[in-house]
């Protein structure tokens, strides 16, 4: 299991641990439901200190583009420094895109935007028609394993960047932890963009997001899960439109906010 | 746009030219340490005035005067060569002439050699008097002292052309209306009288032509090598002993560089080796041993190039450490030599009140700011790092093309071809437009189109595409696939994917396209966006008049 991961469950043992100590005593049932809703307000505590401690620290969040997607991110949005991983499907699921969005929406605060593709697959006319200038993007296409790790691994160390796209298949352990260091000291914001089928594998991202398509419903539904934020509310998740950017492209252009009355309902789960 | 009035095809053949030559004297060096050009040439201008010649317009211009297209070539195709005190290594003047002749030959270069006591003396003899198809070198008398050689020198001289005499086509013009034709007839005029009625450039070129004026060249020194080499016993002892061997034999370049103000563009890097305890030698000579390998068969070199010049040597050892490591394994090493094959004047850096140096550190505080604030160079070193590894071709920027059909509506530019320093620059700093807009401000109407972005856009670039409109992933071999499609709209209703039929639950088309019919063959497409009841979204197109179908990409 990973450190932080580790860390972080160690932090929540040690709390059952308290409450399992305080439980092997003889006490009523009133007794447990005090503890359970002491544990509760604590969670909440811990998820709203989060940001509070980030926004401490001097970095504000960048806005993800969905009001409902930045209510169950951990700091309200994406953060410089950070690694976040789009688990989905990657052949015409639209999590790539997804993905490459959000990175963008970091990279115009400064900085290059570095797309690493080694399948030269890549089609630029789709990120410019995401509104992304071109002039800013970098694409860097190595050939073979040992240059892709090299060349991901650069380009997460380099403050210039402002942020990384990437497709990742697989990713061993250690190399994934020099990622999240990576990023970490630099401060480049990492988006990893995987097949679903590593749900399961080991993650040192700072946040893992599972994207699904809704077929058929709205201008291309998703839901997004919230499978892990370091810091924040895991199980978490929302839906939103991926047509909504085409909404804020236009505003930006035109000067105009968009009215979100007129917005289809927009569903948020909050997991306890 | 036509090629030849194409500023950058000018610039570039310019600079191809003036490098042609500048090589040339540089190579001429090695029997002269002054090798100089005529001062104060336009280049630019003399080049269209060859080209003109060359296509013979300037006979469109009425001279009385049949105007000889070599006599200007003074200016651009000619070097000389101050070889006083410099014969007696060579024997004499017509030795030293008879070897520059031969060293050309031997370069396959055509040349006119001719040797005088004054610049004017030795072009016009070049000019006139040597002929390169039968090699023959002039060389006039050079000692002016002498008052017969003095004599015979003029009355040889007398006998050509004054087209010799390198003046304008003007001052060329009035003389031929005046019926002086060679050299002779000018020098016998009076001084004064040809420099009121012709002007004081043809009795200067005059008096220049005997050594009576002065005449100054413009002196082209000796390139400086920036070399340095080392000969080694063999074996080595690990990639950490060669990359310590570098950083010492690089030391004392960037040293010299600095004391100039220069910076390595390119290094060269060469070195003699050995694999798996085979022994090799320098020099092929002895032919007697069977273990005698060619040395150019095991001689690794590889280049590191940079894009803005530096003296800094972490940084080079860096890129020197990517490339070595493509290398391979080496079992023993006799030679290593590093040259700084391009250099460059360094960028002239703001020193602080208290520091030597640029501040390496990174800037605390605020994410954002801090990008913003970081020095370019920091970009332009990790282009460096992934060129050396990756090769040049593998980090582009891309770039949209008016084009219609998918797989030519955009190019990948290399980075190489990018002013690094304006680039870097561009992409460090934030989007203010974006974050105009983020803060709840619109932004400003004047803020939308660049001049360089309205000179690009043709139509297929100008037009707003909807932020689902294309593919992320594609094939440039489109794939052909298996689709039923309506009859009426010819919308595709089922699709062949992963091994079974799935159901088409919305299409978005037809997107209809017919180009490229003056590159090889017409292209008809139908494209349509479609999304099957998994939720995934393709780009299929029908191609016509054949109604195969193709999957051109996938939305991520």
């Amino acid at each position: 299991m990973p450190a932080s991961q580790q860390h972080q469950h160690d932090g929540h043992d040690e709390h059952l641990g308290h409450a399992e100590h305080d439980q092997s005593e003889p006490q009523g049932e009133d007794e447990q439901s005090d503890q359970k809703r002491i544990l509760q307000q604590l969670q909440h505590l811990m998820r709203d200190f989060q940001p509070v401690a980030v926004a401490k620290s001097g970095e504000a969040s960048v806005p993800t583009g969905w009001e409902q997607l930045d209510s169950i991110l951990p700091s309200g949005g994406w953060r410089s420094g950070q690694l976040v991983e789009w688990l989905g499907e990657v052949k015409g699921g639209g999590v790539g895109l997804l993905g490459l969005w959000s990175a963008w929406q970091v990279a115009q605060r400064g900085g290059v935007l570095v797309v690493l593709d080694n399948t030269g697959k890549f089609f630029p006319p789709a990120a410019a028609a995401l509104g992304i200038h071109l002039s800013r993007m970098l694409v860097v296409s190595p050939q073979g394993k040992a240059d892709f790790d090299w060349a991901l691994d650069q380009v997460l160390r380099c403050r210039a960047v402002g942020a990384v796209w990437v497709n990742l298949l697989k990713i061993d352990n250690r190399a994934y932890r020099r990622l999240q260091l990576a990023v970490e000291e630099s401060g480049v914001f990492g988006v990893l963009v995987r097949d679903q089928k590593c749900l399961h594998d080991p993650t040192w991202a700072h946040l893992r997001l599972r994207a699904t398509p809704l077929a058929g419903q709205g201008d291309w539904r998703f839901r997004v899960e919230v499978i892990r934020a370091v810091g924040g509310n895991t199980g978490a998740s929302c839906e939103l439109e991926f047509m909504e950017i085409e909404n804020q492209q236009r505003s930006k252009r035109d000067g105009v906010l968009i009215n979100h009355t007129n917005r289809p309902p927009i569903i948020t789960n909050y997991s306890q | 746009m036509e090629a030849g009035k194409d500023t950058r095809s000018v610039e570039r053949q310019v600079w191809e030219t003036q490098d042609g030559m500048y090589q040339l004297a540089r190579w001429a060096n090695r029997y002269s340490p002054l090798v100089g050009f005529p001062e104060s040439v336009n280049w630019k201008r003399e080049l269209a005035a060859q080209e003109k010649r060359t296509a013979g317009k300037h006979v469109g211009t009425q001279y009385a005067h049949q105007p000889d297209p070599r006599a200007a070539a003074w200016k651009t195709e000619a070097i000389w060569l101050d070889v006083t005190d410099v014969c007696q290594y060579f024997g004499t003047v017509t030795k030293l002439a008879a070897r520059i002749r031969n060293d050309l030959i031997r370069l396959d270069i055509v040349a006119r050699i001719a040797a005088a006591s004054t610049v004017g003396a030795s072009w016009a003899a070049c000019l006139y008097l040597a002929n390169p198809t039968v090699n023959q070198t002039v060389v006039l008398s050079t000692v002016q002292q002498n008052q017969q050689n003095q004599v015979a020198v003029r009355k040889e001289l007398g006998q050509l052309p004054v087209n010799s005499l390198r003046l304008p086509a003007t001052a060329l013009d009035a003389l031929a209306r005046l019926g002086i034709v060679t050299l002779g007839q000018l020098i016998a005029l009076p001084q004064e009288a040809i420099a009121q009625r012709l002007g004081a450039v043809v009795t200067q070129r005059c008096q220049q032509l005997f050594g009576q004026a002065i005449e100054p060249l413009k002196m082209i020194h000796s390139q400086q090598r920036y070399l340095s080499e080392q000969v080694l016993l063999g074996p080595i002892g690990g990639s950490q002993m060669v990359v310590d061997l570098f950083r010492h034999l690089l030391k004392p370049i960037l040293g010299r560089l600095k004391k100039r103000g220069r910076g390595v563009l390119q290094l060269y890097c060469k070195f003699e080796v050995s694999r798996y305890g085979q022994r090799i030698y320098g020099d092929t000579v002895n032919g007697a041993s069977e273990t005698v390998v060619t040395a150019s068969t095991h001689i690794e070199q590889f280049k590191i190039g940079l894009y803005r010049p530096t003296i800094e040597c972490a940084h080079l050892v860096s890129l020197f450490q990517l490339a070595w490591e493509k290398v391979g394994r080496i079992d023993e090493m006799y030679h290593i030599s590093i040259e700084a094959s391009q250099t460059a004047v360094m960028q002239q850096v703001q020193l602080g009140l208290f520091t030597e140096k640029e501040s390496e550190q990174p800037v605390a505080g605020n994410c954002e700011l801090a990008r913003d604030q970081i020095p370019p160079r920091v970009l332009a070193r990790l282009i460096d790092r992934l060129t050396s590894r990756l090769g040049k071709q593998r980090v582009s920027r891309p770039q949209l093309r008016a084009e219609a059909q998918p797989e030519l509506s955009f190019e990948m530019q290399v980075v190489v071809e990018l002013d690094m320093q304006r680039w870097c620059r561009h992409v460090l700093r934030p989007v203010r437009k974006a974050l105009d807009a983020s803060s709840g401000h619109p932004p400003p109407a004047t803020a939308q189109k660049t001049q360089h972005n309205r000179q690009r856009s043709g139509w297929a670039l100008g037009q707003q595409l909807s932020v689902d409109s294309r593919p992320l992933w594609y094939w440039a071999s489109p794939l052909e696939i298996q689709c039923h499609s309506k009859s009426r709209t010819g919308a595709p209703v089922r699709l062949f994917h992963s091994g079974s039929w799935q159901q088409v639950v919305r299409s978005w088309g037809p997107e209809r396209i017919e180009t490229g019919w003056w590159r090889s063959r017409a292209v008809r497409r139908e494209y349509f966006r479609i999304e099957i009841d998994s939720g995934q979204r393709f780009w299929v197109f029908r191609q016509l008049p054949t109604s195969q179908w193709f999957l051109q990409g996938n939305f991520g």
